[in-house]
């Protein structure tokens, strides 16, 4: 009780407020996303107590990976690299006239999946970490492997289109210098490339710009300027008609969300097309499917906060992310760690009360902020087009300062446009992009450990699960159909 | 020309694009040493041989459609295009000419060439918004846009 008591007092609920605020606004704008929130805002956080400041900071990280939202389903343009996926299904909602309820969608969906992993942090935050302690290189491999092999299922209709541009998105993960070895690859000599492409500036470019560039040919607004933006509230009901999904979603994002290293992205993405593949209106997920909404967002809104549980009880940082509150925690003396759960038990409840809390104030001001948000839509795309082009263009190089990645963004805007426009599957890509690094730095660790034998991935029993999972991802599809006719003929 | 072969000629030129470029990975990577080469090759040859399948079906399928040649639709419509080159002109000028100026000239300048042509509207939008967007991310986010011709004031 005392903890929750610390949890509201009025000075946490004000630093609660103005993280969750802050965040969205962040959050919101491309480029940006919440490593950067975290980094911009973790010094305003010295004069705080230990407690003030990881609740302070969860409700700045919640808020922004939420915010990214915003931006991907009303121009799917990803706040954040995360809600790359939220941009499938909310985006087209927006084409339609339902942004409200997108974003009512969106909300809940956050939140859900935000008190999942909050209750998996103070539940099981001790057990979630020594699990993850036995994820070593080859279940990291294997994982990888088993997000790609989702790639054909990603892809609406045509599995070898959905097959190449995951292909193409591992291949230009080999820009840059080897994970492994360190050696420059397709460098064509310059320094630029030698750090590799970035994913921001290509992301915001190929669904940004590009979808710019779709408005562009489209008279008017996206909206009707007298329309009503409604369905906001009605979002929010429709969320508990998908009970299932919710619940599958959250589940899966804790799980990714406390193996370091996979976060948000990966999260979003893999529990997408999990769920695509498990729906039976599938050939509908892309043009404003709800679960192909609920999917990622919950994810997000769990990972958000079971990506702490590795961090924090065992001091691994899997994230950068994670890494900021570890910063957070160390500067105010406390330990993180196999006893910090133990030792710092009021500490812990209070800043569990206070996590739990700031999912409560990101869902509240979103939903209260929804029907302004939402009208940008009713903006002439003569005017959207070019602030889609400013926002792009700052976003591309907010990242890092540089030029090239402004270069780079606007060359993927140019090829995202032609490969969408001809049914090459874009979230195929991204996949691509996400775990090509993964795949390739663990597989050499894993051969490296194990003397170069392959026995490495039989011989444990999470390596083991991976491939029967990875092979029946493959054999399903044929699986499937023989299990059908087997049925007519019976 | 039919949709179907407009379409299979727009998948054809794309997949010989993609197969070009994982065949230079493929031999670009030979004086790499064993590990380094060893993903880009495997990962190359799939997508090579993947574009290569895609590549017949769609062949064999324009082959089967029906419809006479009719014209190439364009790749980028007037606005399209329009956009681009803005796109690029803003690129090649953010740095010396600078975030501010460069970004008000195109709010200015795209809408109205799009068919916005409201000035007492565009002008004030343009402004406001270059400017908050500059005082937001210089003095909120401490990240400094390029200041390029104005560089001595800001």
């Amino acid at each position: 009780m005392s903890a929750l008591l610390t949890a509201i007092s009025p000075l946490n609920l004000i630093y609660m407020l103005v993280g969750t605020v802050l965040g969205i606004l962040i959050g919101a704008a491309p480029g940006l996303g919440p490593v950067f929130a975290l980094a911009i805002l973790l010094p305003m956080t010295y004069s705080m107590s230990a407690t003030s400041s990881v609740i302070f900071l969860s409700a700045v990280y919640g808020a922004c990976c939420y915010g990214g939202s915003i931006s991907a389903i009303l121009l799917n343009t990803p706040g954040t690299p995360g809600n790359v996926a939220t941009c499938f299904d909310g985006y087209p909602m927006t084409r339609k006239g339902e942004a409200g309820r997108a974003l009512g969608i969106s909300t809940v969906s956050s939140l859900v999946g935000g008190l999942f992993g909050v209750a998996a942090f103070a539940l099981l935050g001790n057990a979630l970490a020594q699990l993850s302690l036995k994820i070593g290189a080859a279940e990291y491999f294997l994982l990888a492997v088993a997000g790609l092999s989702l790639v054909a299922l990603a892809a609406k209709g045509n599995a070898l289109k959905g097959i190449i541009m995951g292909g193409l998105g591992l291949m230009l993960t080999f820009i840059g210098r080897s994970v492994v070895t360190g050696d420059k690859r397709f460098t064509f000599g310059t320094v630029y490339l030698e750090d590799g492409l970035q994913f921001i500036p290509i992301v915001i470019g190929a669904f940004a710009l590009a979808q710019a560039l779709i408005l562009v040919n489209e008279k008017g607004a996206m909206s009707a300027s007298d329309s009503k933006v409604s369905g906001v509230m009605a979002g929010t009901r429709e969320v508990f008609k998908f009970p299932v999904p919710l619940i599958r979603s959250s589940v899966l994002g804790t799980i990714i969300g406390i193996v370091p290293g996979l976060g948000i992205n990966a999260a979003s993405f893999i529990t997408y097309v999990v769920e695509k593949n498990a729906a039976k209106d599938k050939d509908t997920f892309g043009e404003g499917n709800t679960k192909g909404l609920i999917a990622p967002q919950t994810a997000i809104g769990a990972v958000t906060s079971s990506a702490l549980i590795p961090a924090f009880a065992l001091g691994v940082p899997g994230s950068s992310s994670a890494a900021l509150f570890l910063s957070a925690l160390s500067i105010h003396g406390i330990q993180t760690g196999y006893s910090f759960y133990s030792k710092n038990g009021d500490m812990v409840s209070t800043i569990i009360w206070g996590m739990l809390l700031a999912q409560f104030a990101f869902a509240i001001l979103g939903l209260l902020g929804a029907k302004y948000f939402a009208k940008i839509t009713e903006m002439p795309n003569s005017l959207l087009v070019p602030l889609i082009l400013m926002l792009s263009v700052v976003g591309a190089y907010a990242t890092r300062r540089q030029i090239m990645d402004v270069v780079v963004m606007l060359v993927a805007a140019v090829v995202g446009y032609c490969l969408e426009r001809n049914k090459f599957p874009l979230s195929c890509l991204v996949l691509g992009l996400i775990l090509g690094s993964l795949a390739e730095d663990n597989y050499c660790r894993a051969m490296r450990l194990s003397g170069n034998s392959w026995s490495i991935f039989i011989t444990r029993p999470i390596s083991l699960a991976l491939i029967i999972v990875i092979v029946v991802c493959f054999a399903w599809p044929f699986l499937k159909k023989a299990f059908g006719k087997k049925n007519a003929e019976g | 020309m039919s949709d179907t072969k407009k379409a299979a000629a727009a998948d054809i030129v794309i997949l010989v694009v993609i197969m070009l470029t994982s065949a230079y990975m493929f031999a670009a990577s030979g004086p790499f040493a064993a590990e380094t080469k060893l993903f880009p090759r495997i990962v190359s040859t799939a997508v090579f041989l993947c574009c290569a399948a895609k590549l017949a079906l769609t062949v064999r399928a324009a082959g089967k459609a029906e419809g006479q040649s009719a014209g190439r639709k364009r790749l980028f419509s007037r606005n399209q295009a329009v956009v681009l080159a803005a796109s690029l002109l803003y690129v090649v000028l953010l740095v010396p000419i600078g975030f501010l100026p460069c970004t008000i000239a195109v709010l200015i300048a795209l809408p109205y060439m799009l068919g916005y042509q409201r000035w007492k509207v565009l002008i004030p939008f343009a402004v406001v918004i270059t400017v908050a967007f500059y005082v937001i991310f210089r003095y909120g986010f401490y990240i400094k846009l390029p200041a390029g011709v104005l560089s001595g004031l800001l």
